[in-house]
Parts: C-alpha cells; sequence; structure tokens
C-alpha cells in the first residue's frame, strides 16, 4: 500500500466514522457550558478579592470603634492583597492564550500565562503572606504588650503561653498555605511547563 | 450573534465533523476521554465563531481550535456533565462502524491511529492534516510556521510514520 492509498482510505473513513449528533441538545448543552464557564472564572476572580476588600472594610470600622493602629496595618495589608490580585489579573486576561490563534502562538501565550502563574506561587510569601502576616503579628504583639502587664505572676504567666500559642498556631497556617501553593507548582504547573516547552521546541 | 452563531456552527458541524472526530480518536485513547475531547473541541468551536472574520479557510479555523483544545489547553478545570449527552456514546459508534466498513480497512486505519499516536505531537498534527488533505499554505497557518518548514516536518514525520508501519507502507 502507498501512502496516497492510505490517505484514500482514511479520507473514506472520515464519513463513515461520524457520530450522530442531536443537534438542539447540543446547543443547548453548549449555550449552558458556556454560561457555567462564565459563572466559575466569575466566581474565581471574584470570591478571594471580594472577602480580601470585605476584611478591609471590617477592620477599617474595628480601627474607627477602637482606635488602635495595628487594625489600620491588617485593613491596609488586606487593601494591598484585594488590590494586587485585580490589578494581576486584569493584565492577565488581556494575555489569556486564544485558541483560534495558530499553534505556535497558543503555546507561547500558554507558556507565558504558566510562567506567571508560577511566578505568582512561587512568591506567594511576598505578596499574599507577608502583608497580613506583618499584620496580624503587630496586633497579636499590641495586645499581648496591653494585656500582660496588667495581670498577675500566674495570670501573666499564662497569657505568654496563649500568646505563644496564638503566634505558633497562626504561623503553622500561613506555612501551610504556603507549602499548598507551593505544592501546586510542583506537581501541576511545573510538568505543564515542560510539555508546553517540549511541544514549542518540537515546533521550530 | 447566537442564531447566526448557531447556524454557522451547525454548517462546520455538517461539513468538518470528520476533521474534529480524527483529531478527537488521534489525541484521546478510551471512549470517555474521547467524548471530554469531542465535547471541548465543539465547545470552543461554537465560542471561537464571533471571532471568525472570514480571513481564515473554514478547515484551518476548525483545525487550529480543534488541534490547540487537543494539545494546549488546559482541560483539568472543566470536568464534563454526565447528566446529559448530544450523541452516541462513543463505544456505539466504534461498534457500529465495524459493520459499516470492511475489516480489512478498519484494521489499517486502527494500526494507522496507533502509529500516530506514538508519534511526537506536532509530528503527529501535520500527519493528520496531510492525511485530511490540507495544502502545506494551509497547515503553515495552522500551525504558525512557514510553508517550506511544514515541508522539512512532514518529511520527517512521515517516515516516523513509515518506521511505526513497517510493512504496511511501501513508499515511505
Amino acid at each position: 500500500m502507498t501512502f496516497d492509498d492510505l490517505r484514500t482510505t482514511w479520507q473514506s473513513q472520515a464519513s463513515a466514522c461520524q457520530p450522530k449528533i442531536d443537534l438542539p441538545v447540543l446547543l443547548q448543552i453548549l449555550q449552558r457550558a458556556k454560561r457555567d464557564f462564565a459563572a466559575m472564572i466569575l466566581r474565581r476572580d471574584v470570591l478571594e478579592v471580594a472577602i480580601a476588600f470585605l476584611m478591609f472594610l471590617v477592620f477599617l470600622n474595628d480601627y474607627s470603634d477602637s482606635r488602635e493602629w495595628p487594625l489600620l496595618l491588617l485593613a491596609s495589608s488586606c487593601l494591598f492583597v484585594g488590590g494586587f490580585m485585580v490589578i494581576d489579573r486584569f493584565l492577565q486576561k488581556r494575555k489569556a492564550p486564544k485558541l483560534f490563534d495558530p499553534l505556535q502562538s497558543c503555546i507561547k501565550e500558554s507558556l507565558t500565562a504558566v510562567n506567571h502563574q508560577i511566578w505568582l506561587l512561587k512568591n506567594v510569601f511576598w505578596w499574599y503572606l507577608l502583608p497580613p502576616g506583618i499584620g496580624v503579628l503587630t496586633h497579636y504583639c499590641y495586645i499581648g504588650f496591653k494585656i500582660i502587664p496588667t495581670l498577675e505572676s500566674t495570670g501573666a504567666a499564662f497569657g505568654i503561653v496563649c500568646f505563644v500559642c496564638v503566634v505558633g498556631i497562626t504561623m503553622m497556617i500561613f506555612w501551610w498555605v504556603y507549602n499548598l501553593n507551593q505544592n501546586a507548582v510542583e506537581k501541576e504547573l511545573l510538568p505543564r511547563k515542560q510539555e508546553l516547552e517540549q511541544l514549542l521546541e518540537n515546533l521550530q | 450573534m447566537t442564531d447566526k452563531q448557531d447556524n454557522i456552527f451547525t454548517d462546520w458541524l455538517d461539513q468538518h465533523l470528520g476533521l474534529i472526530m480524527h483529531i478527537v480518536r488521534a489525541y484521546a485513547i478510551v471512549p470517555e476521554a474521547r467524548e471530554d475531547l469531542f465535547q471541548d473541541i465543539l465547545l470552543q468551536l461554537w465560542l471561537s465563531i464571533p471571532n471568525f472574520k472570514g480571513n481564515a479557510k473554514e478547515t484551518t479555523w476548525i483545525y487550529r481550535v480543534a488541534l490547540n483544545t487537543a494539545l494546549v489547553w488546559n482541560r483539568q478545570e472543566k470536568r464534563r456533565q454526565k447528566h446529559q449527552t448530544f450523541l452516541d456514546s462513543f463505544k456505539e459508534i466504534d461498534s457500529q462502524n465495524a459493520g459499516n466498513d470492511s475489516i480489512e480497512n478498519l484494521e489499517i486505519i486502527n494500526k494507522l491511529y496507533i502509529a500516530i499516536r506514538q508519534l511526537p505531537k506536532t509530528e503527529s498534527s501535520i500527519i493528520l492534516m496531510h492525511l485530511d488533505g490540507l495544502a502545506y499554505q494551509e497547515m503553515a497557518e495552522v500551525l504558525g510556521i512557514t510553508a517550506s518548514n511544514v515541508g522539512v516536518k512532514l518529511n520527517r514525520a512521515k517516515k516516523s510514520l513509515g518506521r511505526l508501519m513497517k510493512g504496511l507502507i511501501d513508499d515511505l
């Protein structure tokens, strides 16, 4: 058999090898999938940002009631994290890969998106954990230094233990969030990056 | 846009479903994965229609969307909805086709798919387009490389395919 014979067999198979499609049902599914996808993107984009801004308002409100300055630090760290996410997503959305572009462009755009995601998660400590971390620890210290000196010796010792425990638990939560992000880089993003690089290398 | 979009989509399905099926069969092995990929490609194709201005040929556009979906698009985020289906199960399609075509041809095509799946993904995409009758320039537009580069890669891919299908293809 020659390659041209093979091609003829292949093309004759194309018409025989087609599934029967229920078109009205398919169009309904596509409409619904589009809505679900848009809702999923909205949830993903809005939820974290909304929580950050909500926390900002809560801490700002607490500050206006109590006038304790560490609350202002916490509020501004939440505002920073929320603002960072909004700007980052806005910039990245404009660079999102388009599936109707040529394969090479689509791979490059996807690679840029994956690289950015890796950068974001590898640096999660600096933009996501450190700002609220400083705010939280400052607030704990402020409360601790305010309350512990007013307690009697046994009460003060108990207060110090509680303080250390609260700080320790907070640090553990931050460490867990950090690890979660680094695992996502190692297990999902780096393999994906290698796969895309391999595809690009084969094309060039 | 929805009515116009639906009409264009229906026309494309009528005329080019075979191309999509080739890509689905080449890049997804088990029936469940084929159904997932098939549905993803159809969704992306339907979503792409508002951006289709007629500058590219329909086959080029469809190939771009289908190949990008199969090779590049990260499908982990979306899972297929199982409760409603718009097509016969792929298992049923395979068994129906066994009755429609000569067993010899089916065996040849199955061997060809097995060989195509063993090629690097970019080579397999070039072979698929070549088998579907796309010209070098069209392949170049799908891949985003020059037509001469397509020629070089196609020769390489055909040689690899020839090695994988030794005894079946005589002229490679």
